[in-house]
């Protein structure tokens, strides 16, 4: 694979960002309500240096959004990130859930003209 | 061989009243390939082969009213008649923009009893090696939340 930007998050960088257990809590957590950092470091018993390395994989995919107002940082969830994540699943599931019918269907016929002959 | 590490996967199942040996051949030789596999939405589909470990095949759909031709195409990773075909899946730039992502697609054929088997497909997306970490599983949830959250006005 190529470089990427960091510009604009990939659809691997999203599913990335969610294959981690503590990651996809994080989401979960900020998907009921915006939170501080350090609210959000409190809720899990890691270091606020590691719930950094967490909340990097989740902003660099788009998923979290930081606003600053003094000195405290918000977070908060950003849902538009995982329509392209949610799209590539459900169309490549409908695409492969019709080639696999059509390919029992040519299997059927296949079987019936072989059996004819 | 590459080392890839899948980030999100989908699978698909389904049992066939053949033996593995002729689902795989259906699934490997182009000329059956183009007979059944339609669904790409197209009029017609071309495919070509080149059926070794390396070897490189491509998808064309012709699609009716004007519209541009989608390729697919991708390299042979494994291949181990009659039970099992690995190869990447990449959608060209033109066809999909927004789908270029590498992703790999394993079919497996599994002998079942009185002539049938069992297919199974999955189709993952994959990172780079040096980002393996944690699992895809339970991604799924959140996918859910979000796209309720979405659908809320």
């Amino acid at each position: 694979m190529g470089e990427r930007k960091h510009s604009e998050p990939k659809l691997d960088d999203v599913f990335l960002a969610l294959s981690h257990p503590t990651r996809r809590r994080m989401l979960e957590l900020l998907q009921a309500e915006p939170r501080r950092v350090t609210d959000l470091a409190e809720s899990f018993d890691l270091s606020l240096n590691v719930v950094s390395k967490h909340l990097k994989f989740l902003e660099r995919a788009g998923l979290l959004e930081r606003t600053k107002t003094g000195r405290e940082h918000m977070l908060k969830c950003d849902n538009r990130a995982i329509a392209p994540a949610s799209a590539w699943i459900a169309q490549h599931l409908r695409m492969w859930q019709g080639a696999l019918d059509s390919f029992e269907k040519f299997i059927v016929q296949t079987n019936h003209e072989s059996k004819d002959h | 061989m590459s080392t890839t590490t899948p980030t999100a996967s989908l699978t698909v199942r389904k049992t066939l009243p053949c033996r593995p040996e002729r689902a795989f051949r259906a699934w490997t030789d182009p000329s059956q390939y183009e007979q059944w596999f339609t669904s790409c939405g197209g009029m017609a589909m071309t495919a070509e082969m080149d059926l070794r470990v390396g070897g490189k095949y491509r998808l064309t759909c012709k699609h009716g009213d004007g519209q541009p031709t989608t390729h697919v195409g991708g390299e042979f990773l494994v291949i181990e008649p009659p039970h099992r075909i690995e190869y990447t899946w990449i959608w060209e730039k033109e066809s999909n923009p927004a789908w270029n992502d590498r992703s790999v697609v394993t079919v497996t054929f599994t002998a079942l009893p009185e002539n049938r088997c069992e297919l199974v497909l999955t189709h993952a997306l994959i990172s780079d090696p040096e980002q393996r970490k944690g699992h895809a599983e339970g991604w799924t949830r959140i996918i859910d939340n979000m796209a309720a959250a979405m659908a809320r006005p």
